[in-house]
C-alpha cells in the first residue's frame, strides 16, 4: 500500500480505491446534484434493510435466492456513487449465494458489511441531513 | 428553473428531439426493478422532456402497454415476477391484444450482461436495440432522442400521405 502523497489521495471520493467518486457519479447523471443527494437519500432508506436480508439468510441454502436478490440490489444501489469496492463485494456475495457455495458466504458477507459501512459514513458526510 | 437553464447549456445532441419535435408527446415506459436506476432512468428522460411512465417488471410492463400507447420502452431484462425477455415477446406477439401500444413499439433492452449469446437472446425475443449498463446520462438521452427522431420522421411521412 503506498502512502498518500497528497489531500485528493487521502480523500474517500478520489482514492484509487473507490470508497465512492462522486465526481464521476455527478457526471454520470448529467450534472444533477439534486437527484444525486435522492439516490443518497435512497441508499439510507434501502441499505440497512437489504443487509439485513443478507445477514439473516446467508447461512441457510432455503434464502439463497433471497440473499442473492438482496446483493445484487446493493450492487445496483453502490453503483449510482462509483462505489468499486462495495460493487466488488456486493457482487462476490450474489456469486457465492447463487451457487449456494454457504462455507465461502461467512467472510464475503463480512467484506460486504465493512464496505457498506464504509460507503454509508463518506455519504452521510457528502450529504448531511437537511 | 435550474434544470431549465441546464437544458439549455446540454450539448446539441441531447436536446435535438425536444427542439425539433414535441417530445412531451413521446411516451417512454421505462421498466426497471431497481428503485435507484428507475429514478435515475425517470428523471434523466424526464429532465429531457419525455412523457414517461414507469413500471417495476415486465408483468406491469404487458399491463402498461396494453392500455396506453408507448412510443418507446426501455426493458431492464432482469427482475422479479416476469423477466424483461418474456414481456418483450408478449408484446411482440400482440397477444392478448394491445388496445394501446402497438406491438411494432422499438424496445431498447437494458442489462449489464452483454456476451453475444445474451445480446442474441434479447434480438431473438424481438428488442431492437440495446443498451449495456452502466450507462451515463449522455448515452441514455442520446439512445432516446434518436428513436424520438425516427418516430417523428415516421409521424411525418404518414401526416404527408
Amino acid at each position: 500500500m503506498t502512502q498518500p502523497t497528497d489531500r485528493a489521495d487521502r480523500s474517500p471520493l478520489f482514492a484509487g480505491d473507490q470508497v465512492m467518486n462522486l465526481r464521476e457519479a455527478t457526471h454520470r447523471l448529467g450534472g444533477d446534484e439534486e437527484l444525486l443527494r435522492e439516490l443518497a437519500e435512497m441508499f439510507f432508506e434501502d441499505a440497512e434493510a437489504l443487509l439485513g436480508v443478507v445477514r439473516e439468510g446467508y447461512a441457510d441454502p432455503a434464502q439463497s435466492q433471497e440473499v442473492r436478490r438482496a446483493a445484487h440490489s446493493l450492487k445496483g444501489l453502490s453503483s449510482n456513487f462509483g462505489a468499486q469496492r462495495t460493487m466488488t463485494a456486493a457482487f462476490a456475495v450474489e456469486k457465492l449465494a447463487e451457487a449456494s457455495r454457504l462455507t465461502d458466504l461467512p467472510p464475503a458477507v463480512q467484506e460486504l458489511e465493512q464496505e457498506v459501512a464504509r460507503l454509508n459514513a463518506g455519504l452521510r458526510e457528502a450529504f448531511p441531513a437537511r | 428553473m435550474r434544470s431549465h437553464r441546464e437544458s439549455e447549456r446540454r450539448p446539441r445532441v441531447e436536446t435535438t428531439c425536444a427542439a425539433r419535435h414535441d417530445a412531451s408527446d413521446f411516451r417512454v415506459l421505462v421498466v426497471e426493478d431497481n428503485p435507484s436506476n428507475r429514478l435515475f432512468l425517470v428523471r434523466v428522460l424526464g429532465g429531457g422532456g419525455f412523457d414517461v411512465s414507469a413500471a417495476e417488471d415486465g408483468e406491469r410492463a404487458v399491463a402498461l402497454a396494453r392500455e396506453r400507447r408507448y412510443d418507446l420502452i426501455l426493458m431492464d431484462v432482469e427482475m422479479p415476477n416476469m423477466d424483461g425477455v418474456t414481456a418483450t415477446s408478449i408484446i411482440r406477439s400482440g397477444r392478448p391484444r394491445l388496445e394501446g401500444t402497438p406491438p411494432s413499439v422499438p424496445i431498447i433492452g437494458i442489462s449489464a450482461k452483454n456476451e453475444p449469446d445474451d445480446r442474441s437472446r434479447f434480438a431473438a425475443a424481438g428488442m431492437t436495440a440495446f443498451l449495456p449498463k452502466p450507462f451515463d446520462a449522455r448515452a441514455l438521452r442520446a439512445v432516446v432522442d434518436a428513436a424520438c427522431r425516427r418516430t417523428a420522421a415516421c409521424r411525418q411521412r404518414e401526416y404527408e400521405r
